[in-house]
């Protein structure tokens, strides 16, 4: 099983309630958009975007959390970790991001409803690096599987919510022009 | 003259080409020597040593079976390991590739039997201290409680600007929401494997 996959089963196991959870990061990607790179499915985290219309029942939901300290405890050997989670506003996503979410259907799981963010927003949470050589790698590759073109991406920025963090904002300003040229391949 | 120059100088080259590839490197010869291939052997090395955050593959068990790999701290110290791959005459490959390297350094060189006037005189002699400076002040600004980060820049010179270097968020793992709490946490990513236990 590739460790995306294994992590999730893993949590999935310990709950005993159903939970909704956005995955990003390569652990996302792999399980989100089938055929993908080969070094996604061996990320040794999976990362988790909590939704703000989610956070104040999960915050408070200790079975939930101690799920998470199971996983982590029991996967810890492999050096595998679900403790990367996030509220929305700390991720560079678009305002109106959760009416666009995908569903995440692989692995089955009992309790765990996963989704994904879309294509676009994935780009944008790839942009907070700045021009990070493995960012922009997955940015090509999800520009290039949707055939995102430029005037998609501009008008993403302009929806964006950049968080007040101004060093991320200057992350944000030296991935802007790598990522337009990329989609300019997707221009006829 | 002129004529007497060219020879001169093709000789150089010549008794240069002949002492094999890293001449400029002490440390690249002393690893070629021990059997490793460089750069590979490098990040397999650091895996075998417990650095399990960069085992993508889940070939840590296959690697510490390789005997080529069994080279203990003894023979060449993580300080060593660190610098190497950090070293300016490693193959050039993409960005993507040495920054990988150096994030990898970055681990390694924060293992608990790395001493820091030994690695501040290692990157001076191999010609990276501008990527170790990048990497002790990402650190102390992660671990401002570890007086190893601010012990090795104070022996090292001021830098030049870095040309490439790793964002500081991959240098360690963080996450921004810990036990139902909304709080960044951030843990420096170094070996898991203590230092008696390193092969």
């Amino acid at each position: 099983m590739d460790n995306p996959s294994e992590i999730i089963v893993t949590l999935d196991k310990y709950l005993d309630h159903d939970v909704r959870l956005v995955l990003y990061g390569r652990g996302g990607l792999h399980l989100g958009f089938e055929n993908s790179p080969i070094a996604w499915a061996h990320t040794q985290d999976v990362d988790g975007i909590i939704e703000a219309t989610v956070w104040e029942k999960l915050s408070e939901d200790k079975q939930f959390w101690e799920s998470i300290e199971a996983t982590n405890n029991e996967l810890s050997g492999k050096g595998l970790y679900i403790t990367h989670l996030f509220g929305e506003e700390q991720v560079f996503l678009r305002r109106d991001w959760t009416e666009h979410l995908v569903p995440i259907r692989h692995p089955s799981t009992k309790h765990l409803k996963l989704f994904r963010p879309a294509t676009i927003d994935l780009v944008l949470t790839k942009m907070m690096r700045g021009d990070d050589p493995q960012d922009m790698e997955d940015a090509a590759f999800l520009i290039r599987r949707d055939r995102i073109n430029p005037d998609q991406l501009e008008e993403a920025f302009g929806s964006a919510n950049l968080t007040d963090i101004e060093e991320l904002h200057d992350a944000f300003d030296r991935a802007k022009p790598l990522v337009l040229e990329m989609a300019a391949l997707n221009t006829p | 003259m002129a004529v007497l120059n060219v020879y001169i100088e093709l000789a150089m080259k010549l008794e240069e080409s002949s002492a094999g590839p890293y001449t400029s490197s002490k440390l690249l010869k002393k690893i070629a020597s021990l059997g490793l291939e460089i750069p590979d052997d490098l990040e397999k090395l650091a895996v075998v040593r417990g650095l399990r955050y960069y085992d993508t593959g889940n070939e840590g068990d296959q690697l510490r079976q390789n005997a080529a790999l069994q080279v203990s701290t003894d023979r060449l110290s993580n300080a060593e390991l660190a610098i190497a791959m950090l070293s300016p005459d490693l193959p050039g490959e993409n960005a993507a590739a040495v920054q990988m390297r150096q994030r990898i350094a970055a681990a390694v060189l924060s293992a608990s039997d790395v001493d820091a006037a030994d690695l501040a005189a290692l990157a001076i002699e191999e010609r990276c201290v501008p990527i170790v400076v990048w990497i002790a002040t990402c650190g102390a600004d992660v671990e401002p409680e570890h007086s190893f980060w601010t012990e090795l820049t104070d022996r090292l010179p001021e830098p030049e600007l870095v040309l490439s270097a790793p964002h500081p968020t991959r240098f360690f793992a963080m996450s921004g929401i810990d036990k139902g709490v909304k709080r960044t946490t951030r843990q420096w990513i170094r070996p898991n494997l203590a230092p008696a236990e390193n092969c």
